[in-house]
C-alpha cells in the first residue's frame, strides 16, 4: 500500500516541523506502542519502549524552538508489506538551547516504519549530526587530514 | 512478519565474526556480508558513503587501522523482519586497538538493515554513531585520525 505509506511519510515530515518548533506531540501520535520501539537521538543513549522514547523526545523538543525551513532529502528507501525503511538527511533552521541565534542544523536519519492493523507507525528513528559538510571536525576536535 | 528469531540466528554469528575480524585488521568477512546491489548506504561513525564502490574502501581502511580486538559484543536492542528485509537496532561493544595505542573499549549505536538475496541476508545500510556522552568512544574515534574516518 504505497500510497498509505506516502501519506504517513507526509505526516512524519509535518511532525518534524512541529518538533523543531518545540512540540513533540504530533510525532508522538505517529509512534507504534509496541515494546520494541527504539529511538537513538543525538542527545542521549538509545531509548527502548514507548515511555523512554517519549521521555527522550520531550528532552530533545525542550531544547529546540522557532524551527523553520525543514528539508528532508531521501538517500534511499526500501519497502515490504509490513516494514519500510528510509535513509536521508534532515535539515532546518532553529534556535537551540538558550541561544538566541538561528542556526542551520542537519541530521542523518534512519527511520523504520511498521504497518500495524493496516496503519503505518514509527518503529525506529536513529538520528545523528554526522553529515557530510562537517564529519571529522564534529567528532575529532583535533587537526585531521581527509584523504578523499 | 517473517521470523525474526530465525533472522537473528542467521545473521548474528557472521555479523559478530565480521566485526571481530575487521577490528583485527581483516575486512574480508565484513565485505562478504554486504550486498553489491545499489542502493547501499553507509552512515558511518565519521562520514557518509553511498554505493558499493565508495563503501568497500572504507571498510579496508577501517581494518588497516584496527588490531588486537580483545572483545566484541553485539547488544541487540530491537530487531524485525518482513519479507526480504530485516533490521537490527543495537549497540556494538568493542575493545580493540587503533594504531599503536593500547586496546580501548568503545561503543557505537548501530542500525543495520539487511536484504535477503538468493536466500542469504546481506547488509544494505549501516548507520553508526558513538553513544552520546561516551568519552571513551570519542577518544577511540579520535585515534582514527590521519585518513577518511569511518566505521
Amino acid at each position: 500500500m504505497p500510497s498509505d505509506l506516502d501519506e504517513f511519510k507526509r505526516q512524519y515530515r509535518r511532525s518534524l516541523e512541529a518538533f523543531i518548533q518545540g512540540d513533540p506531540e504530533p510525532q508522538k501520535a505517529l509512534w507504534s506502542r509496541g515494546d520494541d520501539v527504539t529511538l537513538a537521538n543525538p542527545l542521549g543513549p538509545p531509548a527502548k519502549g514507548i515511555d523512554r522514547v517519549f521521555e527522550a523526545m520531550d528532552g530533545a523538543a525542550a531544547m529546540v524552538r522557532d524551527g523553520t525551513d525543514l528539508t528532508f532529502d531521501v538517500v534511499s528507501s526500501y519497502e515490504t508489506e509490513d516494514l519500510a525503511f528510509e535513509f536521508g538527511l534532515q535539515g532546518g533552521a532553529m534556535r537551540l538551547g538558550n541561544s538566541p541565534d538561528m542556526v542551520r542544523a542537519s541530521l542523518r536519519v534512519t527511520t523504520i516504519f511498521r504497518r500495524e492493523d493496516d496503519e503505518w507507525k514509527l518503529l525506529h528513528r536513529h538520528a545523528d549530526p554526522i553529515t557530510d559538510p562537517r564529519p571529522i571536525e564534529s567528532l575529532a576536535g583535533s587537526g585531521s587530514v581527509v584523504e578523499e | 512478519m517473517a521470523d525474526v528469531d530465525e533472522f537473528l540466528a542467521s545473521v548474528l554469528p557472521p555479523l559478530t565474526a565480521a566485526d571481530t575480524a575487521i577490528h583485527n585488521g581483516d575486512a574480508g568477512p565484513r565485505i562478504a556480508l554486504w550486498s553489491r546491489t545499489d542502493p547501499v548506504t553507509l552512515f558511518g561513525a565519521l562520514q557518509i558513503k553511498s554505493g558499493w564502490d565508495e563503501i568497500a574502501p572504507v571498510f579496508e581502511w577501517v581494518a588497516s587501522r584496527f588490531s588486537n580486538c580483545e572483545s566484541f559484543e553485539y547488544e541487540v536492542l530491537a530487531a524485525g523482519a518482513s519479507g526480504d528485509l530485516a533490521y537490527i537496532a543495537g549497540i556494538e561493544h568493542t575493545t580493540a586497538a587503533v594504531g599503536d595505542a593500547p586496546a580501548q573499549a568503545y561503543q557505537l549505536r548501530v542500525t543495520t538493515v539487511f536484504r535477503r538475496e538468493d536466500g542469504e541476508w546481506r547488509v544494505v545500510h549501516r548507520h553508526a554513531d558513538p553513544v552520546p556522552d561516551s568519552e571513551l568512544t570519542h577518544a577511540q574515534l579520535d585515534r582514527l585520525s590521519d585518513a577518511p574516518r569511518d566505521r
